[in-house]
């Protein structure tokens, strides 16, 4: 099969940028980084086949602050789009097979989040596609958010509704695509790097290249650290310091919501519940107060995604610079 | 095609095409397809180390008097030969039975259908890291294996046996990926030549003229329901009771998940006070025995 573009896909907190920045280390691919492109640009703009369309498309691509860092040649754009079929796909390819051509590598791949919702899409655009899933034990994910945005809304059961949905995904998209989808745990990719990478490059269909483990191909890893929510790292080494962080982090009542909540999701990834003893009063509140409320939040989470499914997802105007570059 | 390739292993649960599987695959001319033989359920982890040479005895002992086993006509004295170096996991035993049958039928392949082999996944691909599995899944709410009058808690008991079946699968999958296969009964009823062809692939064996004329002769229930459909014969709150606790499976395996279908005050009567509770009670003694069984805890 055609090797095709590759995809990093999952929540935030979840590993993501330490996959893109190994992956961008290796000689052959050049990945992009939150894009976005087919969570905010997939359908929104109509057929693009109408050249009023694709010129609104373009337009906020142009204005979108996340696309304005990759300098694109918007001309060029154009003409590669007329050569090819007036879809969607072929605009996101021409995009990053501008990039990946300045680059000077032979293969595209992009890291954005909630990818793995568009699996479908993706493959029937590229049959050669990989994907690879970062997944991470939802007690530490939801620490690391909690972490870096204390007042995020929905708590507890939003986070496990969030991750619930995204864990369902891999699960279905590995039975549907199993020779296309892979399943990343973070814990054993910050572990053992060299092993999971040399399982990825073998899924992926490229050599394992040592220099991928120095992420010298990203800028922030190399010069900065990760972009862990615990404080900076040294720059250039994986580090295991955030996992099982949660215990720090939680309070135990969070920590049992959690379990008590994806439970069952939490063993098909291999992550194990652990024992909590509340005392009596403790037990009484978690019953009647943090258990049903965290329900309504994963109840409201869940409706709020459906309903924002069917509307779209435009981009929101703070992601928008005024005037187009 | 590559020249080291594994066994095959044909599981999951009964009546979900792992028989019609396996005789497709018998039909190749270079691979020998066993059913049955319960090596795996029955003898697995049974004597303790079989390094032990008093335990390979007493293990060897009781495969040479199996009924089931004997279909491969082991050759107990060349086994005592070949296991006497290197080291001695069940899997090893299991797989030179296999293979000395396999040459004796001058096939180069061996496989096994086995229900419910997916539970030893693990020992499989450590004992035989290119090996293939094909794990068998059909719809809970269809099928003749549970009709729910037949015993109180039947339901629960196999709706039980339906999700922790469901649960290996998603996890072998994750485990070991471009090895494990999931093929759902209905895709293989509706559309067998495509199943077949691609599941060759997988197995990195030739498509052959005469698995044709094996699949034209190979009958699937009548009841095989497309997709989305449910079991006309089944009451409501027995859809409702599989619907509403294998709904996650169900949805991962694009299996769809509608409503109840229960419309008169006395099915949803029936389905609170009776239904539920016989079933989930049933439920939790499936999982409370699976657990304690000696197969159960292999799995992990």
């Amino acid at each position: 099969m055609e090797r095709g573009p590759i995809y990093v896909a999952g929540l935030e907190r979840s590993g993501t940028s330490l996959l893109f920045a190994l992956l961008a280390s290796h000689p052959n691919i050049a990945m992009t980084r939150r894009t976005n492109l087919w969570r905010h640009f997939y359908g929104q703009y109509g057929d693009l086949a109408e050249p009023a369309n694709l010129e609104r498309c373009l337009e906020t691509m142009r204005r979108y602050k996340r696309l304005v860092v990759l300098d694109l040649d918007y001309d060029r754009l154009r003409t590669d789009f007329r050569t090819g079929p007036p879809t969607y796909a072929a605009l996101f390819a021409s995009l990053e097979r501008q990039v990946a051509d300045r680059m000077d590598k032979p293969r595209w791949g992009d890291k954005s989040l909630h990818t793995e919702h568009y699996a479908d899409e993706i493959f029937e655009a590229y049959p050669g596609a990989r994907i690879l899933h970062m997944i991470r034990d939802p007690r530490d994910r939801y620490a690391s958010s909690y972490v870096r945005w204390k007042t995020r809304r929905g708590g507890v059961g939003a986070g496990t509704a969030e991750w619930l949905s995204s864990s369902r995904l891999a699960l279905r998209n590995q039975w549907r695509y199993p020779d296309r989808c892979r399943t990343v745990r973070y814990e054993a990719l910050a572990m053992e790097p060299e092993v999971s990478l040399r399982e990825i490059s073998g899924f992926i269909g490229e050599p394992f290249a040592p220099g991928m483990l120095s992420m010298e191909g990203a800028t922030t890893f190399r010069d900065e650290g990760s972009n862990s929510s615990y404080g900076p790292r040294e720059p250039g080494v994986i580090s295991t310091s955030s996992i099982g962080r949660f215990r720090e982090v939680l309070t135990p009542r969070q920590v049992a919501a959690i379990q008590f909540l994806a439970r069952r999701d939490m063993g098909s990834f291999g992550y194990r519940p652990e024992p909590i003893r509340l005392p009596a009063g403790q037990r009484a509140r978690f019953a009647l107060l943090d258990l049903p409320l965290e329900l309504a939040h994963l109840v409201a989470w869940r409706a709020r995604e459906r309903a924002r499914d069917r509307a779209g997802r435009p981009l929101p105007s703070y992601r928008l610079v005024e005037q187009a570059a | 095609m590559n020249a080291d390739r594994g066994p095959i292993f044909v599981g999951g649960l009964a009546h979900s095409g792992k028989t019609q599987v396996r005789t497709v695959l018998g039909a190749h001319p270079e691979l020998s397809m066993t059913r049955h033989t319960h090596l795996w359920d029955r003898y697995y982890g049974r004597f303790g180390d079989i390094g032990d040479p008093r335990n390979l005895e007493r293990c060897l002992a009781a495969i040479g008097g199996d009924q089931r086993v004997a279909v491969l006509r082991p050759d107990l004295a060349q086994l005592r030969r070949e296991l006497s170096e290197g080291r001695v996991p069940y899997a090893r035993l299991f797989g030179l039975l296999h293979r000395q049958h396999a040459e004796r039928s001058g096939k180069r392949r061996w496989g096994e259908q086995l229900r419910g082999v997916e539970r030893f996944a693990d020992p499989i691909f450590e004992e035989f890291p290119t090996a293939r599995m094909i794990h068998m899944i059909r719809d809970p709410r269809a099928g003749t294996s549970h009709d729910p009058g037949r015993r109180l808690g039947a339901l629960g008991w196999e709706t039980a046996r339906w999700i922790t079946s469901a649960a290996l699968a998603e996890r072998n999958l994750r485990r070991y990926g471009g090895r494990y296969r999931v093929v759902r009964y209905e895709t293989l009823a509706t559309t067998p030549r495509d199943t077949v062809r691609e599941l060759c692939a997988f197995l990195d064996e030739e498509y052959l003229p005469g698995m044709d004329h094996v699949l034209d002769s190979i009958r699937y229930d009548e009841d095989a329901p497309e997709l989305g459909q449910r079991d006309e014969g089944r009451s409501s709150p027995s859809l409702a009771f599989i619907d509403r606790y294998a709904a996650r499976d169900l949805r991962i395996f694009d299996y769809p998940v509608g409503s109840s279908g229960m419309t008169t005050t006395r099915e949803r009567l029936a389905f609170a006070l009776v239904a539920r509770p016989v079933n989930c009670a049933s439920m939790a003694a499936w999982h409370l025995l699976e657990g304690r069984s000696r197969v159960g805890r292999v799995k992990g």
